[in-house]
């Protein structure tokens, strides 16, 4: 009781200063509060104000604090990151002239130069530990170079997060089929997990009917549920995953999930729905960037996007202009990590290519996540198509036909009279046409092209479930048992 | 009033307490802080502070003692009738037992004040041995702080004069820190370190053992504090008696009791029984070595899904096996193991066989898996049925 008293006004303290968090400390919150958990079953009243968006912060401290992080990630990267150091000398900027109010002075930093040299973006008073390399499915992929103190504060956070906004317990079990070279991912959940002594088995993205048979499979363990009980896993396999289960027939009797975490892609809700129905767990759609860690973003129940503003200065801008998006406009986030999180790769407004909606109107958001900053779901990457175009619209249409196979694959092309769409289908026909038509009736299209051959779309559409892995697991015609045995 | 009428009155005060703070704990749920349990050093702050306190109150003017206890017991009053009578009226009712004291003791109405005095006590007393006890203090804290006080209370109480001092110096105070039944003349009365822990011990005790543990330990407080009393009453005694260097021993000796005949402690989520852990096995107490031993005798190769002794489904994979003992109408979640090729189960049941030829064994045929693909090749080639590739997790066996 003392001592978590003891930690907790520390930590207040450490976050009002902006200075750097005491791991341990936080270490020991976590432990507290699972000691807490095992004790009680659950944290005591009004546990929430703990987590990012149990409280609705006063806005005027709220602005402060936000100025005084900003104000020391700026002056820290504009001293130590070799990237903003060369760009304030090009610009004639003074750091100490950079506030909240006078951000827009310094222009976005586009991903193409992360990409481009990630070296250039590490703070010269850092100590890398970790290259961590984004899956993403745009080619080059995106480096970021981490600390010792970065992995071990973002698995503590993650660890609270997980005991108190997922409810994880000691006697779950969670099975995450994100790519194992999602080094970040994987080691950030399995650190956090442990700290919360729930179960973690990494599958990697094998194949969909490998993994619906572990989550099967029972497991006679000590302590812990017989079966999976959370699996985390991006849109693209979820799809996979639900088509194979409506395919083969599986019962959510068969398994033992409780919830979906998702995450890495833009979620529909069709197919949330879809796999709530065939795996009978909630699914809960996530937001996180290997860039921008440990910012994390939920979606509640309402539909919107909440992002914390404890890890990050966070904006909406237009994507052409860079100027801040109005009520009801679409813009990309655009993420400034805090110092206080971030010690190695600095980034001062971060362009991440997600596009969200600004909530219309002025009324704050009435439901669950109120306290945190809201927008839309991801509506998708920032492209030149039309801006009803947008993943979410299409996704939401497509993956509601059930006689289209997951993962969604189509392409969005001009064609001579306006946009046109391209569905990979199993077996194109004039009905199953007919049915995507009357789908995307609202969507500004000249036209619906159903391909059988995903190499026929005009441009290739890749999502993460592609970053299959091999495994012996299932016997394929090429590694044909037959032959080793003569 | 005589001696012994004092030392009954005493005794029903006590009683009373008791019974108000487990009442308290039966009907009414203190709020909690969102992370934190009691801990052992949160036991070692308050031992240091209870020893260390009594002679720094003997150097402090009595006005400003009064003024701190009365704080004290004012927030605890206000703590404990929160939860019962809500936040507010909760403030306004001790507010008002405070005023009273104070009017009392000003205009001389001495026992109007010692009854309120030792209401406004015993309320603050059912709070926080309440909050402790339902914050997670556990039987084996209380036992080791009670183990603690034991000697102290011998020291202070009975070899020195620390707590004769105390009570002089406290004496006619309103809002001591004393369950008095007089004005201080006599020596009968409870410090407010015994009664809190003649309150919290039936608390914890009831919480980690069962109801029975809690009322053993109420009876046998009380039974303590009858012996004590008797010293004074008899007039063998004229000072104070040490009443927690005889308690002490009792409840550390009740919880050695308890923790052998019941075993570890009850958390507080199974006191009140909102465990949400499945309270039964949902293997139905299914061996997993014993499910590996009936799949040795499986004659196809795959996986065997076991319940209640039996194999209740086979596939080619686990989650397979799994299913079909689902669909087969089996809702225990059954064990499932490999039914491994024949001989490398067998050559281990030999009586020649030793781990280390195991292993060779299954070096030779290329590992577990390996060994697994080829008997579901043997199978194949005798005409057991093929295995299309695809089929795998449909093919149920
Ligand atoms: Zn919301």
């Amino acid at each position: 009781m003392f001592g978590t008293m003891i930690r907790q006004i520390q930590y207040g303290a450490q976050m009002l200063r902006g200075g750097r968090l005491a791991v341990s400390g936080l270490q020991g919150t976590v432990a507290d509060l699972r000691a807490t958990i095992e004790e009680f079953g659950e944290p005591g009243e009004e546990a929430a104000v703990m987590l990012p968006g149990g409280t609705e912060p006063d806005p005027q401290i709220q602005r402060t604090m936000a100025d005084r992080r900003l104000k020391l990630t700026v002056r820290h990267a504009a001293a130590h990151v070799p990237y903003y150091r060369h760009l304030f000398a090009e610009l004639g900027l003074n750091p100490q002239d950079i506030s909240l109010d006078t951000l827009a002075l310094l222009p976005p930093t586009p991903k193409s130069a992360l990409r481009a040299a990630s070296s250039a973006f590490v703070s010269v008073r850092s100590e890398p530990v970790l290259l961590a390399q984004t899956t993403g499915t745009t080619g080059i992929p995106t480096s970021v170079w981490f600390s010792q103190y970065e992995l071990e504060l973002a698995a503590a956070l993650s660890a609270m997060s997980f005991l108190m906004g997922s409810a994880l317990r000691s006697r779950h079990i969670v099975l995450s089929t994100i790519s194992s070279r999602a080094t970040l991912a994987k080691l950030t959940v399995q650190r956090a997990l442990a700290m919360v002594g729930a179960g973690f088995i990494a599958m990697g993205t094998v194949d969909p009917r490998i993994i619906i048979d572990r989550l099967a499979t029972p497991m006679r363990l000590p302590g812990k549920e017989p079966q999976v009980t959370h699996l985390i896993v991006t849109a693209s396999a979820l799809g996979g995953l639900v088509q194979t289960a409506e395919r083969d027939g599986w019962d959510p009797a068969d398994f033992g999930l409780w919830q979906i975490l998702v995450g890495g892609e833009v979620l529909s809700d069709p197919l949330r729905s879809r796999a709530e129905e065939v795996f009978g767990a909630q699914v809960t759609d996530t937001y996180s960037m290997t860039e921008t860690m440990p910012t994390a973003g939920l979606a509640c129940e309402e539909g919107h996007l909440h992002l914390s503003a404890e890890q990050a200065h966070i904006e909406v801008l237009d994507p052409l202009t860079h100027t801040p998006a109005g009520p009801g406009e679409t813009g990309t986030l655009v993420v400034t990590p805090y110092t206080q999180y971030r010690d190695t790769t600095l980034l001062l407004r971060y362009d991440t290519g997600d596009l969200v909606r600004r909530l219309p109107g002025t009324e704050p958001p009435t439901c669950s996540l109120r306290g945190m900053p809201a927008t839309s779901r991801i509506l998708g990457r920032n492209t030149n198509g039309p801006a009803e175009l947008t993943q979410r619209a299409v996704l939401d249409r497509l993956q509601g036909e059930r006689r289209l196979p997951l993962p969604t694959r189509y392409a969005v092309s001009p064609g001579p009279d306006g946009p046109r769409l391209y569905v990979v289908a199993d077996r194109p026909s004039a009905a199953l046409l007919a049915h995507v038509e009357k789908r995307c009736a609202d969507l500004p299209l000249s036209g619906v092209v159903l391909l059988e051959d995903p190499d026929e779309l005009p441009e290739p559409c890749r999502v993460r479930a592609d970053l299959t892995e091999h495994s012996f697991e299932l016997p394929s015609p090429r590694h044909q048992p037959v032959r080793s045995a003569r | 009033m005589s001696q012994l009428a004092q030392a009954l009155t005493l005794l029903a005060a006590l009683a009373a307490l008791i019974a108000l703070a487990a009442l308290y704990l039966r009907r009414v749920r203190m709020p909690r802080p969102p992370v934190g349990r009691f801990v052992r050093s949160d036991i070692a702050v308050m031992t240091v502070t209870l020893v260390s306190m009594p002679p720094i109150y003997l150097h402090l003017p009595r006005a400003l003692t009064a003024c701190a206890f009365g704080a004290v017991f004012l927030g605890a009053c206000s703590m404990a009738l929160a939860p019962v009578v809500g936040g507010r009226r909760g403030a306004a009712v001790t507010l008002t037992l405070g005023a009273f004291i104070l009017t009392a003791h000003l205009a001389g109405w001495v026992p109007a004040r010692i009854a309120a005095g030792d209401l406004l006590l015993a309320l603050a007393v059912v709070g926080v041995s309440n909050l402790w006890a339902q914050t997670g203090m556990t039987a084996g804290q209380v036992a080791a702080l009670a183990g603690l006080l034991a000697p102290y209370d011998l020291l202070a109480t009975g070899l020195t004069s620390v707590t004769a001092q105390l009570v002089h110096h406290f004496a006619g105070m309103p809002l001591g820190p004393m369950l008095a039944v007089n004005d201080g003349t006599s020596p009968i009365g409870a410090g407010l370190g015994d009664c809190l822990m003649l309150a919290l011990w039936p608390l914890v005790a009831a919480k980690a053992f069962g109801r029975a543990a809690g009322w053993c330990g109420a009876i046998i407080g009380l039974c303590v504090v009858s012996v004590v009393l008797t010293g004074p009453v008899a007039g063998w005694v004229h000072g104070g008696v040490p009443l927690l260097t005889g308690l002490g021993p009792c409840i550390v000796a009740q919880y050695a009791y308890w923790r052998t005949r019941r075993g570890p402690e009850r958390r507080t989520v199974d006191w009140r029984g909102t465990a949400v852990e499945p309270s039964t096995d949902p293997f139905h107490e299914q061996d997993v070595a014993v499910a590996l031993a009936i799949a040795d005798q499986h004659r196809d190769a795959g996986w065997l899904a076991v319940a209640e002794g039996r194999a209740v489904g086979h596939a080619l994979s686990p989650g397979g096996a799994r299913r079909t003992a689902r669909e087969a109408g089996h809702t225990a979640v059954p064990v499932v193991v490999a039914v491994r090729p024949h001989g490398t189960a067998a050559k281990a049941n030999t009586p020649g066989g030793s781990g280390a030829g195991q292993s060779a064994l299954s070096r030779a045929v290329g590992g577990g898996a390996d060994a697994e693909r080829i008997a579901r090749v043997r199978q194949s080639h005798t005409g057991a049925g093929e295995v299309a590739a695809g089929e795998w997790p449909r093919n149920l066996g």
